[in-house]
């Protein structure tokens, strides 16, 4: 993750740019099928980034460096809808979860949206957290078992039978299934 | 189920699907400037933040079971009497006076034996199954055990059983003292006093308990902790004072005066050597068990319970096994108590490491 020529201390803003040219998008799309919400998705990966910035000397080298990324930027959704919850905004709903309205699309998502996304981050939005997360993690940002159980905390066994049971309610998702046997038959 | 490659190819088509904020980068860009943002002085890694109250509450019993784990056995051993084996100390330049003194059983043997009681005799009795109270709080108890023990036997069977009695005491590791057998008299009968080492004196006496009936059993334990402390004091001070004569033997001038300290020394060294046999009496008392049986043959009382094969057997059986009990009863607030430190501490690592290892996983990364 890191750049080539490592900066130290006092380091300008051009190698937090390289980060955020390599790292934003993946992070920020994480926050979002974690979050739902765009604001909130922004202001978390904005409060990770900043976070990795200011700690970037501990920050391991090689493939760590990604597992070490991503457990900041869900701790940081985290966060924010804790934060969310004590202050009773839309976000604090007292289930413990972050149970977070999907926004309503914008006129770019539109165009660029099609059934089966939309119908795939619905029903991940529907998942309770403790699976959602776990899920994107694994078959979105690409995380292994052992690098998910280290980001969120919790042991390899717990990863995996959390992705069985989401995998397991996906499969049945009412409006998900079919979206994806269409798309086989296509 | 899905399969995990389609759920994949989806879950990527959707996420990439997702635009992204137009000014996302360039935010947190700004933010960074107008914060300053620098690394931490310090390596960066945070330090782990444990739960400060739970934290401090596992602190506080560890100190708390640690502090009483050490004070209980401290109070405890200051108040009870020890029990440990030793003999008596000979004094520097002396010939040693002693052997390794055990502390024998209690007087009771346990058990009914019919008309007859057990009864304790002789001197100072101590507590049955410890030692007598030390004389300081380091000195071990010594205690001089002798019993007594009156056995019904067949008329023909007098020779025989004190024959069987002096194979026992050797086998016991001790020797008979005396014996007088009176074969001719009628009844016939006979006495043998044997010396056991103390610490197999109750063995033995169970044992000899085998060879008869049992009519009477009477023990003793005397101890002579205070009178062995004061042997090895009066000798030491005897000690002393020969060593000064000595040294004013060697700054006399005259002849009178050498003779009159000779004349010292020897008294001196008389009470000493007189001392010293009183110390070898005493921990020959204190190693061996004097025991002494008395062979009856007369015919038993119609009340006296005769016991012989199965019955002894069985009564051997049950005085065993109540003796187990009692043992294992008398134990287990020892075993009860260092159960409940062994649980408690390791409720405590377990909470400690319930809050450490998952952050010190996080920092692993």
């Amino acid at each position: 993750m890191k750049p080539a020529t490592r900066a130290g201390a006092g380091a300008g803003p051009d190698t937090l740019e390289a980060w955020l040219e390599a790292w934003y998008a993946p992070a920020y799309r994480t926050a979002r099928l974690v979050l739902s919400n765009p604001s909130e998705a922004e202001d978390a990966v904005q409060d990770a980034f900043l976070r990795l910035w200011r700690f970037r000397d501990s920050i391991p080298e090689g493939p760590a460096a990604r597992a070490w990324l991503y457990r900041v930027v869900v701790n940081s959704c985290f966060s924010r809808a804790r934060s969310e919850r004590r202050q009773g905004g839309p976000l604090g709903r007292g289930t413990g979860e972050l149970d977070l309205p999907e926004a309503a699309p914008g006129p770019e998502e539109q165009v660029a949206d099609d059934a089966l996304a939309s119908a795939v981050r619905r029903a991940v939005a529907e998942l309770p957290e403790p699976l959602r997360v776990p899920l994107v993690l694994r078959y979105f940002a690409g995380l292994s078992e052992r690098e998910i159980a280290i980001a969120i905390g919790r042991r390899q066994g717990t990863v995996k039978s959390r992705l069985h049971e989401a995998r397991r309610r996906l499969g049945t998702h009412a409006a998900l299934a079919p979206a994806l046997w269409n798309e086989v038959a296509q | 189920m899905i399969e995990e490659r389609r759920l994949e190819a989806a879950l990527r088509r959707a996420g990439g699907a997702l635009p992204l904020p137009a000014n996302g980068p360039a935010s947190i860009l700004r933010r960074a400037r107008d914060e300053g943002l620098a690394p931490l002085e310090d390596d960066g890694v945070e330090p782990p933040r444990f739960g400060h109250r739970r934290l401090i509450l596992a602190a506080t019993a560890a100190v708390i079971v640690v502090g009483l784990s050490i004070a209980i056995p401290l109070a405890t051993s200051s108040t009870t009497p020890t029990a440990t084996a030793s003999g008596l100390t000979p004094l520097p330049g002396h010939s040693s006076a002693s052997a390794s003194a055990g502390v024998p059983a209690a007087s009771d043997a346990g058990g009914s034996i019919g008309a007859e009681q057990r009864a304790a005799v002789g001197g100072p009795v101590a507590p049955a199954g410890s030692s007598a109270a030390p004389a300081g709080p380091r000195t071990p108890a010594l205690i001089a055990s002798s019993g007594t023990l009156t056995l019904r036997v067949g008329a023909g069977s007098v020779a025989q059983d004190a024959h069987d009695l002096a194979v026992l005491a050797e086998r016991a590791g001790g020797y008979v003292a005396s014996a007088s057998l009176l074969s001719a008299a009628s009844p016939p009968s006979g006495s043998v006093v044997v010396e056991i080492p103390a610490k197999a004196f109750t063995s033995a006496i169970s044992a000899a308990e085998r060879l008869g009936t049992l009519r009477s059993l009477a023990t003793s334990n005397a101890d002579e902790t205070t009178t062995s402390s004061n042997l090895v004091g009066e000798l030491q001070a005897l000690d002393d004072v020969r060593a000064q004569l000595e040294v004013l033997l060697g700054r006399t001038a005259k002849v009178s005066d050498l003779l009159a300290v000779e004349n010292q020394i020897q008294a001196v060294e008389t009470q000493i050597d007189q001392l010293q046999a009183a110390q070898r009496a005493l921990g020959s008392e204190i190693t061996y068990a004097r025991l002494t049986v008395d062979l009856d043959t007369s015919q038993p009382s119609r009340t006296e319970v005769s016991r012989h094969g199965f019955a002894l057997a069985w009564h051997d059986a049950t005085t065993g096994f109540l003796g187990g009990v009692r043992y294992l009863v008398s134990i287990s607030g020892d075993v009860v108590f260092a159960l409940l430190l062994l649980v408690a501490a390791v409720a405590i690592l377990a909470l400690i490491l319930r809050e450490l290892l998952p952050r010190l996983r996080r920092r692993l990364l």
